[in-house]
């Protein structure tokens, strides 16, 4: 035990606690200004659960007072909150003494520890996504509207698709992509995170003819702004003009986008393949089919009074086959996943549902209920005794 | 004191701490970036293309199904590409080929010049366009009917209101196109967006039913005489007849006025056209794109253009029936200018405001 505590003074120092707590306050101040600029998802995923974040000096000043040019490198959230952890832990065994009085204050700090034990779980575990169903279709993917990725299909096989994913992470950074699993090379050119579409009357001169091949070689893919978190709910629309080459046969530039809801093909050695850039999806046991989906209005308004999916859940793998009506406030729970109605396609044609899997949901309300049972212990221990000393 | 011998930052301690803390940190993170993979997926015919596309994303990408009726005597041709949402062979044989593509286009002079130089016809100009165009009763149909040397080709621009332009084209002989061009009209006018009336989704299209609202109260028509424009305006000469009022300020922005039965639309797709035509991402509703209420359901937009130096200030103005739109389009400086003399135009007695008298 000894030997453990001598290896953990080190990072028990209640100094490194301090410096750990006045690097996250900035960090937050930092990563809720960035927010101005960025997507709320953009700031979590660089600013909070990252190892470390290069900050842009300008998101401190406006643009219309000042330009500020430069970035500094910061520790991310992911470092500060380990090592507040580490921190923590490591505190209490070097200097743990189990006595009546620090109840209290052993409460609060186990409640903290564990609030950090659930953010971990919900970064690293939680999953969301949308499920998107057209009226009378039977859908049994999630999407995640916060990630792409290219999707190569091989038809060949006379039952099963054989896809290729390659993700988001692998396209931004504009480098060539290889691997075994696919007979080509990609280039890409140009990557857009946020895109608007162009028709062929529409696009400027210096957009056009970018793209030689494929179905969209018409359109033009303008680069647009990512979403921030003050313009409400945009959602990034990412394009990429990429080209294929078969060895040093080049074989033709494609503009692949969102937009564009059907596969391109590619062919080698005479087999073809189907490309396509995507939401990023993730297959589940399950199927849901849209039966109908209701938006009903407050009489003689436009003001909707209720939306509502009935579909249809098939799980094969749970012997389930069953008929559920999902609605605001009413979600559908199955498989350790929640489906909420989340939005609708226009004109009603079909449903979105947002599907949320987070295994640690429950550990911030337990985190909390413990810091504040800890917090009236430690408080209630002291205030006892200092009414009965005044009366 | 001893706590802080320990722990002081800059002691050998201290920097043990950071370096078995950082340790951790790539660790965890170390394992969970994605790779390049691979699975297997049953095959899903037809669902899957149409099911990505997710709602949130802008207007073009999560357009509203819209549907058509061919007729009867029309036989569905494989089609190829994505630019292509079906395609037909009349009775006679003669092709005609449906598309789609998001806002305008161009607009309406770029694409009738578009197929005019597909057939061989010298392009025309904003004032020639009136006389070469058709349009469908109480519907936002317009033909083109283009007879060149080559080709004849006539050509319907529909609009739905679904953020998007559809076009159905037939190009051949000069008397084969001419003998569908009824069935084409006929045809275009059976464009419209889904709804649950229609009882169906896209595997139904050709058979779903093709309700046009019968226009049972012809609109009665708006004057345009009692209209006092800004002594800053001048009437601009040559405008087409399409417009009901055209005018030209002296900041050098423009004002045009046009006229649609019943909501030309609605507020919504119009202001995507035009968020489209600046190079603005589209909105999925209103909530979106702020405006400002001028009463009695007319709204008042300001578009800034995404690059270069354009502006549109716009007012949609409900009234007797049928939806005035104002437009003021120039530089940025221009429209600027002109800002509140336009608005006062709109809300003017006898132009915006009321039936003129």
């Amino acid at each position: 035990m000894m030997k453990i505590r001598k290896l953990l003074k080190p990072v028990a120092s209640l100094r490194l606690t301090v410096v750990i707590f006045a690097l996250s306050i900035f960090l937050i101040f930092a990563g809720t200004l960035a927010q101005v600029h960025s997507g709320i998802w953009t700031v979590v995923d660089q600013y909070f659960r990252s190892i470390i974040v290069s900050i842009d000096l300008q998101i401190f000043v406006p643009k219309d007072v000042a330009t500020i040019p430069g970035a500094i490198w910061f520790p991310g959230g992911l470092t500060l909150g380990v090592a507040m952890l580490i921190n923590l832990v490591a505190a209490h065994t070097v200097r743990f003494k189990l006595r009546k009085k620090r109840i209290g204050i052993i409460l609060t700090h186990l409640g903290v520890i564990l609030l950090l034990v659930g953010e971990f779980v919900t970064g690293f575990a939680a999953k969301e996504g949308n499920m998107t169903i057209r009226e009378g279709e039977t859908v049994n993917f999630v999407e995640d509207i916060r990630s792409s990725e290219i999707s190569i299909v091989d038809q060949s096989d006379p039952v099963d698709d054989l896809v290729v994913v390659i993700p988001e992470r692998f396209i931004e950074t504009g480098e060539v992509i290889s691997n075994s699993l696919f007979p080509f090379r990609i280039e890409v050119t140009e990557w857009m995170a946020n895109s608007q579409m162009l028709g062929p009357m529409q696009a400027p001169e210096s957009r056009k003819g970018i793209a030689d091949s494929g179905v969209a070689s018409e359109l033009a893919a303008m680069p647009l702004p990512r979403a921030n978190g003050v313009d409400g709910s945009t959602v990034d629309a990412p394009s990429a003009y990429v080209t294929f080459f078969d060895g040093e046969t080049r074989l033709g530039s494609y503009l692949l986008s969102v937009y564009v809801d059907q596969p391109q093909r590619v062919e080698v050695d005479g087999r073809t393949y189907l490309v396509s850039l995507r939401f990023a999806r993730t297959y589940k046991p399950y199927s849901l089919h849209l039966i109908d989906f209701k938006h009903d209005l407050f009489t003689g308004t436009q003001m909707a009074r209720n939306y509502s999916s009935d579909v249809q859940l098939v799980d094969t793998t749970r012997n389930v086959d069953r008929e559920v009506l999902i609605y605001m406030n009413h979600p559908l729970r199955h498989a350790g996943e929640t489906f909420y109605q989340a939005s609708f396609l226009r004109g009603d044609a079909g449903t979105v549902l947002q599907v949320v899997k987070n295994p640690g949901w429950l550990i911030p309300y337990l985190s909390c209920s413990i810091v504040t049972l800890g917090m009236l212990i430690h408080f209630g221990m002291r205030l006892v005794p200092a009414t009965g000393r005044r009366s | 004191m001893k706590r802080q011998q320990i722990g002081g930052i800059g002691s050998t301690h201290f920097k043990l701490g950071c370096v078995l803390t950082g340790c951790v940190v790539v660790g965890i993170t170390g394992c969970q970036k994605e790779e390049i993979h691979s699975y297997r997926v049953a095959r899903a015919p037809d669902s899957a293309p149409a099911a990505a596309a997710p709602a949130q994303r802008p207007q073009q990408a999560a357009a509203a199904h819209v549907i058509w009726t061919a007729p009867d005597s029309w036989q569905e041709l494989e089609t190829t590409s994505s630019m292509r949402k079906a395609t037909y062979q009349a009775g006679n044989g003669q092709e005609i080929a449906v598309t789609a593509f998001p806002g305008d286009v161009g607009g309406l002079l770029a694409n009738v010049n578009r197929w005019r130089g597909q057939v061989g016809v010298d392009p025309i100009d904003e004032a020639g366009l009136a006389e070469t165009l058709e349009q469908v009763d109480g519907l936002d149909v317009i033909i083109v009917d283009v007879d060149g040397e080559s080709a004849r080709l006539i050509g319907s621009i529909i609009n739905v209101g679904d953020g998007q332009t559809w076009f159905a084209k037939a190009t051949g002989p000069s008397d084969l196109v001419g003998q569908i061009k009824d069935e084409l009209i006929a045809f275009s006018s059976t464009f419209h967006i889904h709804d649950h009336g229609d009882g169906g989704h896209a595997e139904d299209q050709q058979s779903a039913p093709a309700p046009v609202d019968p226009v049972d109260d012809e609109p009665a028509s708006i004057s345009t005489s009692g209209w006092v424009p800004p002594a800053e305006w001048t009437a601009e000469e040559n405008a087409s007849d399409i417009l009901m009022a055209a005018y030209l300020s002296q900041s050098g922005g423009r004002i045009t006025v046009t006229s649609l039965v019943g909501d030309g639309g609605g507020a919504l797709s119009n202001i995507n056209r035009w968020r489209g035509q600046l190079g603005l991402n589209l909105v999925q509703s209103l909530d979106e794109q702020p405006f400002k209420d001028l009463g009695d359901e007319a709204l008042f937009v300001d578009l800034v253009a995404l690059e270069g130096d354009g502006r549109m200030a716009a007012g949609i103005v409900p009234l007797g029936g049928q939806t005035l739109f104002f437009k003021l389009t120039g530089s940025v400086a221009a429209v600027g200018a002109e800002l509140e003399r336009f608005e006062a135009f709109i809300n003017a007695e006898g132009v915006g405001r009321t039936s003129a008298p």
